[in-house]
């Protein structure tokens, strides 16, 4: 497709714009910022892609702002060696035409005849999406700030891919070859995970495999168990057998028998042996009596003139200890009496001295007793005084405050009695002569000065009569005195005062009284600090005292060192008393002890008589039942028969050792353990045998040889179809692996045609680069700089455009050489080259412009003036 | 009228046939204590005198309680003696399936000769010499005893012992349990009756193999059949009926594919000497087929699988070989065809450690196809 002439009307801001002659090749459109060069692809994508019928939002944006009119695009394009001419407007009166090869459509089979010519799919409804609908010219179109991006392929893949296998034939293997790796894969995937790992039926074989190996082993082992206990049965078996047939119990209880024979006749002779013993024992035993009996013969006769010798000494003691009692009591005696003489002396000389001492007390006593009378009566007067002065006081009752409040009074009296007079009517008479003059109704005669204050009527002699009437609201003032002079009374009766003056009298005689208290109270308390009471106890108390003294004459001659004498007199007599006393008690303890000692020795003598008495009575008894002579006899006798015995135990004894009692004992031990160990070894072996019979009983119920069997069965089957499967396992990879690997060698031929395309523009930009496209997406995927790999994500804006670029043009030519000629749009796509890049770039853009036309829309026309291109403004 | 009696072994009781999953294997199990019934429902229909088990009644001396007691109750229509000798799958051991059998308390009918002693059956006319295996192997030959055996004048003597009768059968013939074959002439037996082989048998002069009464295993040897034998009197010749007992034919087949299709390993199954439905089938498949041929026969043998009581296919040696047609079939062209050449390669390289892998892939890409054409 190359497209001739563009011609925009009412479009967004472009009014109207017509760009002509557009020449194979080259053909460059510059308009200046805001221009609307990028306005002029959108108008180029609407007629082509966008329904003319479209509306929303997709048509109000084809609308210059604000405006409401007809956007109308014409475009004259050649296309298979045929010249068409579009016409679309939009929004208002829609319309679509399209002439060319002959032919003319009209309305919507406009647009089915522009997807049936450039392959692409127009959009259902809505807007167009470069991307989805515009086919091939989504990757070719490139709109301003995308051309350093990826492709965008899109769409446009289909078209590339079968662009591609076009050119390489069959060697994809089309939708058949998809359809069988696809299955391929469900395969390799129903066997292996991602790890590589087996998975699903697969794995679960291997487990339940594994799982029956395991308890194949245990199993097994189990069984095993079960021969090792079978053995030990048998075994059991063969010992209990031999037991029953050499008759082993048996001839071990015959030996246990005749061992005990011959320990019964053992115990025969041990038993002689023994009654010989106790023989033996009892003579020795009455010999020992009778011994006992001559020994204790003896002993008391000894006993029995030891007490005769201790009685005469204790007889002989007691008369000497008599004696000297005797004297030790009559010292004892004198003692005493030299002892209470002493004590009246001494009682005699303290008397003396306390009669001297009791008449100096007493004079002192009567002394004290004058003084303390005088104080008394002082004290006393001066209480009574405090007392009546205080009765004075409380007498009356009066209070300074009611004497202020009767002067308020008074003063108030006073007042109104002013203002009455005041308004009063004073009246002087002076009349002629004697001439007297009388209120009327009185008969006394007024006075010269008359003041009135109420209706009077005067009798002036002489003259008649006047009346009088003082005005000026008198009869007010009149009634306030009167008041006034009431409230005083009132207040005069109840303090029970007759007058002002009074009153003043009796508080002054109260203030006197008090002050006269107060003066009397300081005398009391100095003469009787304590009270008056304590002194009036004091005084009653001497007095008691004085009057209880024995009379001890007269005592006031005493001199006070008369009694001091007398007092050292009687201590001097009191401690002679002492030392005779203590004299006296020593010669009575000396005679006490000799007593003490006196009678112990008569006890003595006592006790050694009564001693003496049993010892003679007990010998006598016992000569009585037995003589000294018998006794000894007696004795001879048991002496001989203890030899006797004595001989015939020793016969016994021999007797025994000859038989060998010990030999027997072990003989008999010997046999019964054996036999003892004989029956538990047959119990165990029995007790075994029962419980291994159970053992193996329990074993074998749970049909392990049957378990073992089966597990056998199943452990080959499992082993078969894990064979089977891990063959498939296997196959179902190789079958991936080999396709997989065959697709890629064959992709890779695939895209080489894109790297063969490229390179002779890259040589132009960069010697010695490859681009590689993404064998899936086709998209840019890495670019292969001196044999490095680099990301294409990686490089710079400004390498990604010409990259970007330069693959378009590559793929360009391969859709062209497929018979998908297209006509290359760049706007603005190569803002970010430097200089000397963008000068190779418009080397590669002429070696492009050699075999397909391309459109560059620039706002920067210094850029593109070398480029050797017609320039068309707008 | 003679001593009349069944001659049975190997009944193999217990038998879990693992290697056959599912209901298939519970099947063949349960069948074998139905056969039992069927032998014992024989004995009364045939008023047989005695009924002789020459070993290996049970599978092992370790079978469950269940079995011994399901196995008793399968014996009972037939009241009469069944004279059960240990074999070496259940040899009389001090413990062993015999001992708890007893414990079970079986019928006095029930007779387990478990010692080598006389064991006198029709009324004291014949006496039954056994020779039980008292360990799974016996070195020496427990039917010694049988030449000096005394018995009564004019009384039949049968002798009962399990094992191989050395130099008379085929395969690897065991040296333990060993069995004389002039065993029946140095006795003075007029009926030698043997377990241990499968099939039924006659060996040498008087002395037979009964064979198992169902056959549990794939050898062709005549197996799922007892014997039944009368015998007048002493040195009369015994007369031996054979009757089938066997519920199941278990068949093995090996089919070579010459023709490079699945039709012969059809035909063979098609001319089973049982009804499919009591055949347990093994086929083995070997030669080389075609991939469109071996779609076929994947798909025929699915359908066969259905039909037979079990079937167990061993193809490991049956080659795909795809022909020019299966290849254009697949694609002519394109990256498939790479695979499909590089596959075919392998598969055809016996060297190759992945060639079996490689028959497979092939197989599972024809049917991948087969499958995205339908």
């Amino acid at each position: 497709m190359k497209l001739r002439r563009i011609e925009v009307r009412d479009f967004r801001k472009l009014s109207h714009v017509v760009i002509d002659d557009l020449r194979d090749g080259l053909n460059v459109v510059v308009g200046d910022n805001e221009a609307g060069k990028s306005t002029l692809l959108a108008a180029l994508r609407a007629a082509l892609f966008e329904r003319h019928r479209v509306g929303g939002e997709v048509a109000a944006l084809m609308q210059p702002y604000g405006q409401t009119v007809r956007p109308e695009i014409w475009l004259n394009f050649d296309k298979d060696g045929a010249s068409y001419r579009l016409h679309k407007a939009f929004c208002q009166r829609q319309e679509a035409e399209l002439i060319g090869g002959g032919e003319r459509w009209t309305g919507d089979a406009v647009e089915d005849k522009l997807a049936d010519l450039f392959g692409f799919t127009p959009p259902g409804r809505g807007e167009s999406k470069p991307d989805q609908h515009h086919g091939i010219f989504g990757l070719l179109w490139v709109e301003q700030g995308t051309s350093h991006r990826a492709l965008s392929i899109g769409a446009g893949r289909n078209y590339l891919a079968s662009a591609l296998e076009t050119e390489l034939g069959q060697i994809t293997g089309g939708d058949r070859g998809r359809a069988l790796l696809e299955a391929a894969e469900m395969r390799h995937a129903e066997f292996w995970d991602k790890r590589g790992n087996p998975r699903g039926n697969f794995k679960a074989l291997m487990v339940a495999l594994e799982a029956d190996q395991e308890r194949h082993a245990f199993v097994e082992g189990q069984i095993r168990t079960l021969e090792s206990r079978i053995v030990q049965l048998a075994d059991l078996q063969a010992h209990l057998a031999r037991y029953i047939r050499e008759d082993t119990l048996k001839r071990s209880k015959d030996q246990v028998v005749a061992a005990e024979a011959a320990t019964a006749k053992v115990a025969g002779i041990e038993t002689e042996h023994k009654s010989a013993v106790s023989a033996l024992q009892r003579a020795q035993l009455q010999r020992d009596a009778v011994g006992t009996r001559a020994d204790a013969r003896e002993a008391l006769t000894r006993r029995l003139d030891l007490a005769a010798s201790a009685l005469k000494e204790a007889q002989h003691a007691t008369e000497v200890a008599g004696a000297f009692q005797a004297r030790l009591d009559a010292a004892a005696g004198a003692a005493s009496e030299a002892a209470s003489k002493a004590r009246e002396c001494q009682r005699l000389a303290a008397e003396t001295a306390h009669q001297l001492e009791q008449a100096l007390s007493r004079r002192q006593m009567s002394q004290g007793l004058l003084r303390l009378r005088d104080q008394l009566t002082a004290v006393e007067a001066a209480d009574a005084a405090h007392r009546a002065a205080l009765s004075v006081v409380d007498a009356i009752s009066l209070k300074r405050e009611d004497l202020g409040r009767l002067e308020g009074l008074r003063g108030l009296v006073d007042q109104s009695r002013a203002r009455r007079d005041a308004a009063s009517v004073h009246i002087s008479l002076r009349p002629d002569g004697a001439r007297v003059t009388r209120i009327e109704g009185l008969d006394d005669p007024v006075g010269e000065e008359l003041t009135l204050s109420s209706d009077t009527t005067l009798a002036l002699e002489g003259f008649g009569h006047i009346h009088i009437q003082p005005g000026g609201g008198i009869e007010q003032l009149v009634r306030g005195v009167s008041d006034a002079e009431s409230a005083l009374g009132d207040a005069l009766v109840r303090l029970g005062q007759p007058d002002l003056a009074s009153v003043r009298a009796a508080l002054q005689r109260q203030a006197d009284a008090r002050s006269d208290a107060a003066l009397q109270e300081k005398t009391v308390k100095v003469l009787a600090p304590d009270g008056i009471e304590p002194l009036r106890r004091q005084a009653l108390q001497y007095e008691a005292q004085l009057a209880s003294a024995i009379d001890g004459g007269d005592s006031a001659d005493i001199e006070p060192g008369a009694v001091d004498a007398a007092r050292r007199d009687a201590d001097l007599k009191r401690s002679e008393a002492g030392a005779r006393e203590a004299n006296a008690k020593q010669g009575r303890a000396a005679a006490d002890k000799a007593r003490i000692d006196l009678a112990v020795l008569d006890e003595r003598v006592a006790q050694a008589t009564r001693d003496h008495g049993r010892l003679r009575d007990d010998i006598a008894a016992a000569r009585l039942t037995l003589s000294d002579a018998d006794l000894a006899a007696d004795l001879t006798a048991r002496d001989a028969e203890l030899a006797a015995v004595a001989a015939a135990e020793a016969a016994a004894r021999m007797t025994l050792a000859a038989a060998d009692p010990e030999v027997a004992r072990l003989a008999l031990q010997k046999s019964r353990q054996a036999e003892a160990a004989i029956r538990d070894d047959i119990d165990k072996l029995e007790r075994d045998r029962r419980d291994l019979d159970i053992e193996l009983r329990a074993l074998g119920k749970d049909g392990l040889g049957e378990l073992l069997a089966e597990l056998e069965g199943r452990i080959a089957y499992g082993e078969r179809q894990l064979q089977t499967t891990m063959l498939e396992a296997g196959a179902a990879k190789l079958l991936f692996d080999q396709l997989s690997a065959a697709q890629r060698e064959t992709k890779d031929r695939w895209l080489a045609p894109v790297r063969e395309r490229s390179a002779p523009y890259l040589r132009l930009l960069q010697p010695d680069s490859t681009i590689v496209l993404h064998e899936d997406t086709l998209e840019l995927h890495q670019i292969v700089r001196n044999g490095v790999r680099e990301a294409f994500e990686c490089l710079s804006i400004g390498a990604r455009e010409q990259i970007a670029v330069i693959t378009r043009l590559a793929l360009a030519d391969i859709l062209r050489d497929a018979g998908r000629s297209s006509c290359v749009v760049l706007d603005d796509a190569l803002v970010n080259t430097d200089e000397p890049r963008l000068d190779r770039m418009h080397l590669v853009l002429h070696k492009a412009a050699e075999r397909q036309q391309i459109l560059i829309l620039t706002c920067r026309e210094r850029d593109f003036l070398h480029l050797g291109a017609p320039i068309r403004r707008m | 009228m003679g001593f009349r009696f069944i001659h049975t072994a190997d009944w193999q009781i217990g038998k879990p046939f693992g290697n056959v999953p599912g209901d298939a294997g519970s099947e063949l199990r349960a069948q074998r204590l139905r056969t039992v019934e069927r032998i014992a429902n024989l004995a009364r229909e045939r008023r047989v005198d005695a009924v002789l088990i020459a070993g290996d009644a049970f599978d092992s001396n370790e079978v469950e309680d269940r079995t011994i007691s399901r196995t008793l109750d399968a014996l009972r229509s037939f009241e009469g003696p069944w004279i059960f000798l240990p074999g070496n799958h259940d040899a009389a051991l001090v413990h062993s399936v015999w001992t708890r059998l007893r414990l079970l308390r079986p019928g006095e009918n029930v007779i387990i000769a478990d010692r080598p002693e006389p064991v006198p059956v029709w009324g004291g006319r014949a006496v039954i010499l056994p020779a039980p295996l008292r360990r799974r192997r016996e070195a020496d030959d427990q039917t010694v005893w049988f030449d000096a055996a005394p018995s009564a004048e004019g009384t039949i003597r049968i002798g009962l012992a399990h094992g191989s009768v050395a130099g008379r059968l085929p395969g690897a013939a065991d040296s333990a349990n060993s069995i004389p074959e002039t065993r029946a002439d140095s006795a003075r037996l007029d009926y030698l009756a043997l377990g241990d082989w499968h099939g039924a048998l006659q060996i040498a002069p008087r002395t037979w193999y009964s064979g198992t009464p169902e056959t549990d295993r794939h050898r062709d040897n005549r197996s799922g059949f007892i014997h039944l034998v009368e015998i007048d009197g002493p040195g009369q010749p015994a007369r031996v009926e054979t009757i089938s007992t066997g519920a199941y034919g278990w068949h093995q087949l090996e089919v070579e594919v010459l023709d490079g299709t699945g039709d012969p390993a059809i035909m063979a199954l098609e001319s089973l000497s049982t009804e499919p439905r009591r055949s347990v089938v093994s086929l083995r498949l070997r030669g080389a087929i075609s991939l469109a041929e071996r779609h076929n026969l994947t798909e025929a043998l699915a359908d066969w699988r259905n039909r037979l009581h079990h079937l167990e296919v061993d193809d490991f040696e049956l080659f795909e070989d795809p022909t020019a047609d299966d290849l254009d079939a697949l694609d002519t062209g394109g990256f498939v065809r790479l695979a499909v050449d590089r596959l075919k390669a392998k598969a055809a390289d016996a060297a190759d450690p992945q060639a079996a892998a490689a028959r497979v892939a092939l197989r599972m890409m024809y049917l991948d196809h087969m499958k995205a054409k339908e």
